[in-house]
């Protein structure tokens, strides 16, 4: 019995003090219910990783790190690079996480970080093809998540774009005998689309964007919404067992939208390209 | 009254007569850390017991104290609480609902949710602790223990509880007059406050965090007494 671990509970009383400052407008941490906890960003942390960022997203901490490395190409697209997104969730993080293979809510991570960069072409694959049909840059996305204290996916996202602005990888070159060589010269990685990633949540009827550890476990279910290429919805993903009406829905969508620009400013301004 | 900070396992002091007080063990006649704290070599005297004062950590369980606890599983028997401890609490049914006059609580149902559910905040006594069992505990020792319905609930490290009560109660006391609010204070580190104040909230929020930062220095009931009157005149 003492071996047993239990999510966070919220005890009732202190639900009872969130629901009655959400009725009057507020939240916990005096933030509005569209606001976003303060952000850092550092890149370029891990030396021998072509790209990498840590953000802190208030006390979330997400670290990306991008690997670029000779490889064959999918057989249904050869001339573009690959792409393999992965998301780990260390018990470091928080006492919710157990060791061993990631469990299905770091798999759902990499899948909606996958789904911002693969088919709205973050990148630009096709800078990636260097023999067509033989051999092209595959591109690798690992996420570890380093403490847990609510909206992973969107820290995650901040830190996948910023390590990807961040990418430099080795220019490569056919010799005579047709094999692929890696000169010394680095070249920047083309990305030519920014993801944004933006998760809200509900709590009864209130709608809050960027919840944290106890808001989301006092929360019915949450919707991200993905956007990139210049201000369009390329993604969701809603989980939770609760449901989002067609009014809150179109709120979440109207809110993402009008919200995209600024985030992708003060995402870009603080990472120095 | 100089304290060093001490890792577990570093040497406190070697002599004879010496005694492993709280959070220290012994080895042949020399006593060391066990925890993360401050050491004060002062404070040894004469009756050579050595102790260490934990800079933070979860509370050890102890018979006797009133703790705060938030239900976190119900069996079919007692419910599983949360002490903020590195070990859960039993409460069990028997020792948590009163029988009214001749009718005891003899029919059995099946939900236990009827009357403490998970979340549920509850203030209780720990009624044992042994080797034997995890701590147990119980609603029906004193008045004033049951199931907590309202207050803003409040943490503070379970070493610095005791400088939060203060010697016969003068720091409580004296903070539950100048706020005008009733508060209840668990052993383990939480402590409810019964106000929707906000500005209160926010005062006390201040002083916990004053006498986490200060409990080893001397005057503080005073400091703290100082700070409530100037913030009350706002």
């Amino acid at each position: 019995m003492s071996e047993e671990r239990f999510s966070l509970i919220v005890p009732k009383i202190k639900q009872q003090y969130i629901y009655n400052l959400l009725k009057k407008g507020k939240r916990l941490d005096n933030r509005k219910f569209d606001e976003m906890r303060p952000i850092k960003i550092k890149t370029g942390i891990i030396p021998n990783a072509e790209g990498s960022a840590e953000v802190h997203l208030g006390d979330t901490i997400v670290l990306t790190g991008v690997k670029i490395s000779v490889t064959n190409p999918y057989p249904d697209q050869p001339d573009k690079g690959t792409l393999i997104v992965n998301s780990e969730f260390p018990p470091v993080a928080s006492p919710d996480f157990e060791p061993g293979p990631p469990d299905e809510n770091a798999i759902e991570l990499a899948r909606i970080i996958d789904r911002g960069l693969r088919k709205p072409e973050a990148i630009d694959f096709s800078s990636l093809c260097i023999i067509p049909g033989k051999k092209v840059y595959g591109v690798w996305v690992d996420i570890y998540v380093l403490n847990h204290n609510g909206n992973l996916v969107d820290a995650a996202g901040i830190s996948t774009l910023a390590a990807l602005l961040n990418t430099k990888y080795r220019k490569a070159e056919v010799n005579q005998q047709g094999e692929v060589v890696l000169k010394e010269e680095l070249i920047n990685l083309k990305v030519i689309n920014y993801p944004i990633y933006l998760t809200f949540g509900k709590i009864l009827d209130y709608i809050l964007f960027d919840m944290n550890l106890e808001e989301e476990a006092m929360s019915q279910c949450k919707l991200t919404t993905i956007i990139s290429g210049g201000g369009k919805i390329c993604g969701l993903q809603k989980s939770g067992i609760g449901y989002f009406t067609p009014e809150e829905l179109d709120y979440i969508i109207k809110k993402s939208l009008s919200m995209y620009q600024s985030v992708k400013d003060l995402i870009l301004k603080n990472v120095n390209i | 009254m100089k304290r060093e900070i001490v890792l577990p396992g570093s040497l406190l002091i070697t002599g004879n007569n010496l005694k492993a007080g709280l959070y220290t063990f012994k080895e042949d006649s020399s006593i060391y850390a066990g925890l993360l704290g401050l050491f004060e070599r002062d404070s040894i005297k004469d009756k050579g017991v050595v102790n260490i004062i934990p800079l933070k950590g979860k509370y050890y369980p102890k018979e006797g104290d009133n703790v705060i606890g938030i239900i976190v599983k119900t069996h079919l028997f007692s419910w599983l609480v949360d002490i903020n401890s590195f070990v859960y609490a039993i409460l069990p049914f028997a020792n948590a609902v009163k029988a009214k006059g001749k009718k005891k609580v003899k029919k059995f149902e099946l939900n236990l949710a009827n009357y403490l559910s998970i979340g549920d905040v509850i203030y209780a006594k720990i009624v044992s602790f042994d080797r034997n069992s995890p701590p147990i505990l119980s609603l029906k020792e004193k008045k004033g223990l049951g199931k907590v319905t309202s207050g803003f609930l409040l943490n503070i490290s379970p070493a610095k509880i005791p400088r939060f009560i203060g010697k016969k109660l003068s720091m409580i006391n004296m903070i539950r007059e100048k706020l005008g609010i009733k508060i209840i204070v668990g052993r383990n580190g939480r402590i409810i406050a019964f106000t929707d104040d906000e500005n209160k909230i926010e005062i006390l929020k201040k002083i916990i965090e004053k006498i986490e930062l200060e409990s080893h220095t001397s005057g503080l009931t005073d400091r703290i007494k100082m700070f409530l009157e100037s913030v009350k005149n706002v």
